[in-house]
């Protein structure tokens, strides 16, 4: 079991670049940030909805999560605006902040970087301390974001998120943190649902620019290797079995 | 080694053979995953639900499907999966009206409903999605999108009957959150039956079709007659 890892995971690749586009340096780290309110979303999916079963024989209860202002909601598997033809998602590809800005809507959602440094509890709802979208001194003008689709390269299967973000303000600002918030379709209603500490954190100068692509990967089968263990005997006695 | 045969040996000593043994010993607590993963856990109850012996596999096999449908989640895209006829499908998240009719001795009944989700959920007999097994043992890929070899529900010989597969309500054990689906199989076949894989199968509302998320081969599991295999998959997410 040692080292084992199957699932579903991530890593993050982070690029501080001057004013110039130059490559200041770059970092591939281990990102490691799901968080309860994805484990929700997942749970109300699985669930769905079905009104006659619901209610003459087994009820579906969906469960909630919290919102990046600290409310308690309902992530629900369909679109509250028109559910007969559209699908609803939370939406981790924000536009650059400023469009947002112009069309009336939110910008704290999609790639957040913060400046806090308290590790992250599974109940995590929020950045620590996240630097909102703007120009100057605790501010990041946050840009578009950039998606690839699934693509399998014979062991895993990924998909990136990509997003940059430039430091306007005059002085050197701090990132220690990272977080990917989802955008309820229609509701606006913004989830966290990963959260990672930057460790060392960035400090970017002036006017430099932070590349953060998050990788989204899945090992995936042929991986037949699994560990059996019985509640009997000790956890490192379990054994590995190749099929 | 077959599971009926196993028991724990620190309680042999202790424990007259004829009994079987709850197995409910902590694990160790050890951190050995990030990201969401799965686990895969196997209960063999006798005749008298009385657990014989219990085990637990990570679950190795999340399938491109499920990642396809994680992808159109997050990114709000149409990528496509394959269902379980093996047709190509644009899993979405949508919501429909549909109308449900029946007749029983020469009488129609109908009535309208509202569904949505890709349901893991499934009412008993229903062998369509939810947790499914059988005694396929070709290897996993990821384009995998059906069991390679399913046990039908049912009473009689090959055949094993499902039970209500539910998706329970999540828990946090201080840094884990999980949340998990349980299905029961009663082997009224007659015969000692052979597992050897395992699959998760939700319900796609959007399309109308069953779409596979997960596959696992675990070594052969030998279910007497009359006894019940509890399965439970648990999608995991830890800090």
């Amino acid at each position: 079991m040692i080292g084992q890892k199957t699932l579903i995971t991530g890593y993050l690749v982070v690029e501080l670049k001057d004013r110039l586009g130059r490559s200041l340096r770059r970092d591939v780290r281990d990102f490691d940030p799901f968080v309860r309110n994805l484990i929700v979303i997942l749970e109300n999916i699985l669930k769905g909805v079905d009104t006659y079963v619901s209610e003459k024989i087994m009820p579906i209860t969906l469960s909630n999560a919290t919102d990046v202002e600290g409310n308690s909601f309902t992530p629900m598997p369909y679109s509250s605006y028109n559910p007969e033809w559209t699908h609803q998602y939370w939406n981790i590809v924000a536009d650059a902040g400023d469009v947002m800005l112009q069309r009336g809507e939110p910008t704290d959602w999609g790639i957040l970087v913060g400046y806090g440094e308290s590790e992250t509890t599974i109940n995590f709802w929020s950045l620590e301390n996240p630097y909102p979208h703007g120009r100057g001194a605790g501010y990041m003008n946050y840009l578009s974001t950039e998606v690839t689709p699934p693509e399998f390269d014979g062991s895993y299967v990924k998909f990136t998120v990509k997003r940059r973000i430039v430091n306007d303000a005059e002085a050197t600002q701090r990132v220690s943190e990272v977080g990917v918030v989802g955008r309820e379709m229609y509701t606006w209603r913004r989830v966290l649902i990963a959260r990672d500490l930057l460790s060392p954190p960035i400090d970017m100068p002036p006017a430099s620019i932070l590349e953060v692509t998050i990788v989204i990967q899945a090992l995936l089968a042929p991986f037949n290797i699994y560990t059996a263990f019985d509640y009997a005997i000790p956890y490192d006695q379990s054994v590995k079995h190749t099929l | 080694m077959t599971w009926i045969n196993q028991r724990p040996q620190a309680l042999n000593s202790s424990i007259a053979p004829s009994l079987s043994v709850r197995l409910d010993k902590p694990l160790k607590k050890k951190r050995i995953d990030i990201g969401i993963y799965s686990r895969l856990r196997i209960a063999l109850l006798d005749q008298t639900e009385k657990l014989v012996v219990e085990k637990e596999h990570d679950s190795h096999s999340f399938l491109h499907n499920f990642i396809v449908m994680l992808y159109n989640i997050l990114t709000n895209q149409l990528a496509q999966a394959t269902n379980i006829n093996g047709s190509a499908v644009t899993p979405r998240l949508q919501r429909k009206t549909v109308t449900v009719s029946y007749e029983v001795e020469g009488k129609t009944t109908s009535y309208s409903k509202t569904i949505a989700g890709w349901q893991a959920w499934a009412l008993k007999e229903d062998d369509s999605h939810g947790i499914l097994i059988g005694k396929g043992t070709d290897t996993v890929t990821p384009y995998d999108y059906k069991l390679a070899d399913q046990i039908p529900n049912g009473i009689g010989a090959g055949k094993m009957l499902y039970l209500d597969c539910v998706v329970k309500t999540h828990e946090v054990l201080g840094d884990i959150a999980r949340v998990a689906i349980e299905r029961r199989f009663v082997n009224a076949s007659g015969n000692t039956i052979t597992v050897t894989e395992f699959g998760l199968a939700v319900y796609d509302v959007s399309s109308g079709s069953v779409i596979m998320i997960i596959r696992d081969l675990v070594e052969p599991i030998e279910v007497p007659n009359e006894y019940v295999l509890k399965v439970t998959y648990s999608l995991v997410v830890q800090v």
